[in-house]
């Protein structure tokens, strides 16, 4: 009858030596020599410990309707200008023109999220304006969720000037995130959920286009407008009005953040793993050459023998 | 005895490896003296760290030189010292090979010369010692 191997079994000799031998020293250098070296390469490769890491999400954005315009007109020092901010409308005086303004919000793929804003704005002109160069500053409420939660306000500026008159600026770009730091990948971050313009104020200086994205631009974490094209239409001096449409695309945003304490372990733990196991091999081919030919002395326990005595 | 003729292979190749990394890093004296300092630095600092290289490789060289003679005279049978000797070289071998290729800082080097060159040289040199004056048997 054929016999075919159904089980197979190593038998354990033990080589047994002093503390203090040198067989002991030397399986003491084999195991530190084992555990350290992978660690040794791991970290000198790079990239052990990931300091940061991305992520893509779509941010919850809406456009909280807040408005601050500006346009230049060719006589000098003469503007017209428009916000949402009651105290800055009051100090406007003659340079203020209420204009007639529609946004709306779009989810193309009804996931709950904005995608698109469609924003539109005619300010109408006398005859003898003529429109040289228009600033635009709306805001944003921005919501991220996947992992920190985080809030802020931002800001999209359009800003655009011609030695033509114009009768129409068209803007179409992408709200992106600006980060300067790497996000926490936990909890909540409300750093910025802070006013862009503080309406409140009664002072010039809170509504100083300058100074709001000087201010703005401290933020470590911001939006701006981005892969924008603009186009100005050239207009008969006769238009009167001056139209802004604006298309800002809410697109998904890839986000630099922190790994946390337990990404940072498995990814050096599978790193350091990966490159233990050849050693571990490595070092009990080794230890297997030293003792089984007695390179070290060693009283060796063959099981098969002591069964036989 | 096989077991020690394969053992002598082996340290004497480790002993080679270790000797044709150190001489291609003396080659390569100037560009490593250069890689090891500030991208700002002084005349005097590029002499200096010349001079410590030079220092450090020649006393590798020298122990080493003086183990060859060792390994080829007294202790060549002696399998403890071949395990430490293998061990040693081996180890800053391929760690030199790496400090060639990275161009880390030139610390190294003395670290290497402390864990990889001094104790093979001088257990080699007790061996001797016990082997010359007191007339013991080499293995």
């Amino acid at each position: 009858m054929a016999l075919i191997d159904v089980h197979c079994a190593p038998l354990l000799v033990r080589y047994r030596a002093g503390i203090f031998s040198r067989a002991s020293l030397f399986t003491l250098a084999c195991l530190l020599l084992t555990c350290i070296c992978p660690l040794l390469i791991a970290y000198r490769s790079h990239g052990l410990w990931p300091r940061t890491a991305s992520y893509v999400e779509q941010p919850r954005v809406t456009f909280r309707h807040e408005v601050l315009l500006m346009l230049h007109l060719q006589q000098s020092d003469q503007f017209l200008a428009w916000s949402t901010f009651q105290n800055l409308n009051g100090m406007l005086g003659d340079s203020l023109r209420i204009p007639l303004v529609k946004a709306n919000e779009e989810d193309r793929n009804r996931d709950g999220k904005f995608d698109v804003l469609h924003f539109s704005l005619e300010m109408p002109l006398a005859s003898s304006e003529v429109v040289l160069s228009a600033d635009l500053l709306l805001t944003f409420s921005y919501q991220l969720h996947r992992m920190a939660t985080v809030k802020l306000q931002g800001m999209m500026y359009a800003s655009h000037s011609s030695p033509l008159p114009g009768s129409e600026l068209h803007v179409n770009g992408d709200l992106m995130l600006t980060q300067r730091q790497p996000l926490p990948h936990r909890g909540l971050d409300v750093r910025y959920d802070v006013a862009v313009i503080n309406g409140s104020s009664p002072f010039t200086e809170a509504y100083d286009i300058p100074l709001i994205i000087r201010a703005y631009q401290e933020r470590n974490v911001t939006t701006r407008l981005d892969n924008s094209v603009k186009v100005w239409r050239v207009g008969s001096e006769a238009s009167n009005s001056f139209r802004i449409a604006v298309l800002l695309r809410y697109p998904e945003q890839t986000i630099v953040y922190q790994p946390g304490f337990w990404e940072m372990m498995k990814a050096g733990w599978v790193q350091y793993v990966s490159i233990l196991l050849p050693f571990i091999w490595l070092f009990t081919r080794i230890k297997d050459f030293v003792f089984q030919n007695q390179v070290l002395s060693t009283i060796p326990k063959h099981p098969v023998k002591q069964h036989h005595a | 005895m096989q077991v020690v003729r394969k053992l002598f292979a082996i340290r004497f190749l480790s002993l080679t490896a270790h000797s044709i990394i150190l001489i291609l890093i003396f080659w390569a004296k100037e560009e490593t003296a250069l890689t090891c300092l500030p991208y700002v630095n002084s005349e005097v600092e590029l002499k200096t760290q010349n001079i410590k290289l030079t220092v450090a490789l020649s006393l590798s060289l020298g122990l080493l030189g003086f183990e060859l003679v060792g390994f080829f005279s007294i202790s060549l049978l002696n399998a403890t010292q071949s395990l430490l000797s293998i061990t040693s070289h081996v180890i800053a071998a391929i760690t030199l090979t790496f400090f060639l290729f990275d161009q880390v800082e030139c610390n190294l080097l003395w670290w290497l010369f402390g864990f990889c060159s001094i104790p093979p040289a001088i257990s080699e040199l007790a061996i001797i010692i016990a082997v010359l004056a007191f007339n013991r048997k080499p293995f």
